[in-house]
């Protein structure tokens, strides 16, 4: 059915090349990062790109956000090539990036506050939000006050207070403990499946289980200049949250069929040499059993 | 063991009467032993001419002198102007040469070269051309004082993080609110930093200017006493100044802490200090 539809998102051929710093490399002291990346994203999708790390997964989503320019291809919007920050979409950073010297509230508020929206309106809206985050009460807190995992938590907030149609999110939780990571992954889940519509998110990362956890699609990018290799539909429920879904036979061949393109694109681009024996390049062939005895010496 | 408390006011004052009370006995013993007033001055006879000075028993030879309350007014109000106009000036070019590098590059080797040249040499014609009233000595003390406040927020603007700028950029600030609500308030720090170093050459700028312009002031006054050899009067003055110094210092340290609440340093430093 999404066939018929235009698809929201629409990357095509992007390429986009550093320069690189030191002696070493290419005569013309570049590094490319993006070597043509191609694909659409459906109005509605949550989409994760999932790569070896520094192959321009974060790049490729400030490119789409309209940050920076890409040497050639383009990205389509809503049927308009983007060419600076589109208003209907929102950003979630890595590192946060939010302002010390604001509260909470009035970090919220930014987004709204750059566009003019009056104060009152404003504040209402930031309050809105800063309870669908779970953050009602720390408004008047600074930034320095509530801890790493809170402080996505109103990244993610300030993304939403502009309504935005897409959400881009840049490895936002890297930065968080790994037992908050779990909770923030489940509630931004019921988050962005709960509004109507819901809302069209883009997530990279470079964690295995949180993009088959959040992902409707997963697009496996290989190593630099990276491509898209592969795309990947999830098919578990929708609502995820509610589901022992690791301890799916689906979950488990899915984690396995993505860390092995992973394992494979890793070993290639780090010097590895060839990916190690019983592992062919399409990830088909299954790792052995640990077998019966070794178990039972463990006993 | 180290303490990870602040250590409360009162105490704090209390070390510092401590300490000010083991110099002046240290001073006047070591003036008593030196027994020559044209060497050392003990702190006794400075603060009878400091009554002296305010009471206008002014010494002898010093005849046409200002009152001691219209010097410190005199001088208050250049460090005042010249420090204000650094600021108004001095603020909006380190924002400028910050942010876009054209203008840096056609400002920064100018400021440079201006920077480096010693102010005083251009005193005598300063004086030639506008002669020594209040403005000179106003200009005198900018000059001394604007560069430090260019160079400081120029540092805070163009060193404000690139996560800040993307934000900035994201959520479609244009330039000017980019300038009002991110780099502006990100680089305050190193504008008051800035403010604080310069308020000091702002001093020094005013007492120079006084010295070598007008003669009138406290800069002119302690000049006077100087060449009638009333070591006495003169340290009384240079007393008069150091005030002034930790008052007017009070200003940007006042603004410190009104405006970085929300700096989060304190909490470090004070678990790291014993």
């Amino acid at each position: 059915m999404s066939l018929l539809k235009p698809p929201l998102i629409s990357t095509k051929g992007i390429t986009k090349s550093f320069p690189r710093k030191g002696e070493t490399g290419n005569a013309d002291g570049k590094s490319k990062v993006l070597g043509g990346v191609t694909f659409d994203l459906q109005s509605g999708s949550f989409t994760s790109i999932i790569g070896p790390s520094g192959c321009g997964k974060t790049t490729l989503l400030r490119i789409i956000d309209g940050l920076i320019r890409p040497d050639s291809g383009e990205v389509v919007f809503n049927g308009n090539p983007v060419t600076a920050p589109p208003p209907k979409m929102g950003f979630v950073f890595q590192q946060f990036g939010l302002l010390p010297w604001r509260t909470i509230q009035k970090n919220v508020e930014l987004g709204l506050e750059l566009r003019g929206v009056d104060s009152e309106e404003r504040e209402a809206v930031a309050q809105k939000y800063i309870a669908v985050v779970g953050l009602k009460g720390f408004e008047h807190h600074y930034v320095h006050e509530i801890s790493a995992g809170m402080q996505q938590r109103v990244g993610l907030a300030r993304a939403l207070s502009i309504d935005p149609d897409v959400l881009l999110m840049d490895e936002p939780f890297a930065s968080v403990d790994e037992q908050t990571r779990e909770i923030l992954q489940k509630q931004l889940l019921q988050i962005v499946k709960g509004t109507s519509p819901p809302k069209t998110t883009l997530f990279v990362t470079h964690n295995v289980d949180e993009a088959i956890y959040l992902s409707d699609e997963i697009v496996l990018m290989g190593a630099c200049p990276a491509k898209v290799k592969e795309v990947v539909r999830v098919d578990l429920p929708p609502q995820r949250w509610r589901y022992d879904i690791r301890s799916a036979p689906e979950y488990v061949m899915l984690w396995r069929k993505i860390w092995r393109f992973l394992e494979n694109e890793i070993m290639h681009s780090e010097g590895f040499g060839p990916a190690a024996p019983g592992i062919d390049v399409e990830g088909n062939v299954e790792l052995n059993p640990i077998p019966n005895e070794t178990q039972a010496n463990r006993g | 063991m180290a303490s990870s408390r602040a250590v409360p006011f009162s105490l704090r004052l209390a070390i510092f009467c401590a300490s000010l009370g083991v110099f002046i006995l240290l001073w006047e013993v070591a003036s008593i032993a030196t027994g020559n007033s044209l060497i050392l001055v003990g702190p006794v006879s400075v603060l009878k001419a400091m009554v002296g000075l305010f009471q206008n028993h002014i010494p002898q030879g010093a005849l046409g002198l200002q009152s001691a309350d219209a010097a410190i007014l005199q001088t208050l109000a250049t460090i005042v102007f010249g420090f204000g106009l650094a600021c108004i000036v001095g603020i909006p070019v380190g924002i400028v040469t910050g942010r876009w590098k054209a203008a840096e590059a056609i400002f920064d080797p100018w400021l440079n070269a201006t920077y480096s040249i010693p102010i005083v040499v251009l005193i005598p014609m300063l004086y030639f051309a506008v002669g020594a009233d209040f403005f000179a000595e106003v200009f005198v003390t900018f000059l001394l004082t604007v560069f430090t406040i260019i160079v400081n927020t120029q540092n805070g603007v163009k060193y404000v993080s690139n996560a800040l700028a993307e934000v900035g950029k994201s959520f479609g600030a244009s330039e000017s609110q980019y300038i009002a609500k991110i780099i502006l308030p990100a680089s305050l720090p190193d504008i008051v930093s800035g403010m604080r170093i310069g308020m000091g050459r702002a001093i020094l700028g005013a007492i120079l200017a006084e010295v070598l312009m007008s003669g009138t002031g406290l800069g002119g006054m302690m000049m006077t006493f100087q060449a009638l050899l009333n070591t006495p009067y003169m340290m009384a003055v240079v007393l008069l100044i150091a005030l002034i110094g930790v008052g007017v210092l009070q200003l940007p340290k006042f603004l410190e802490r009104r405006l970085f609440r929300w700096k989060e340093t304190e909490s470090i430093s004070r678990e790291m200090r014993r």
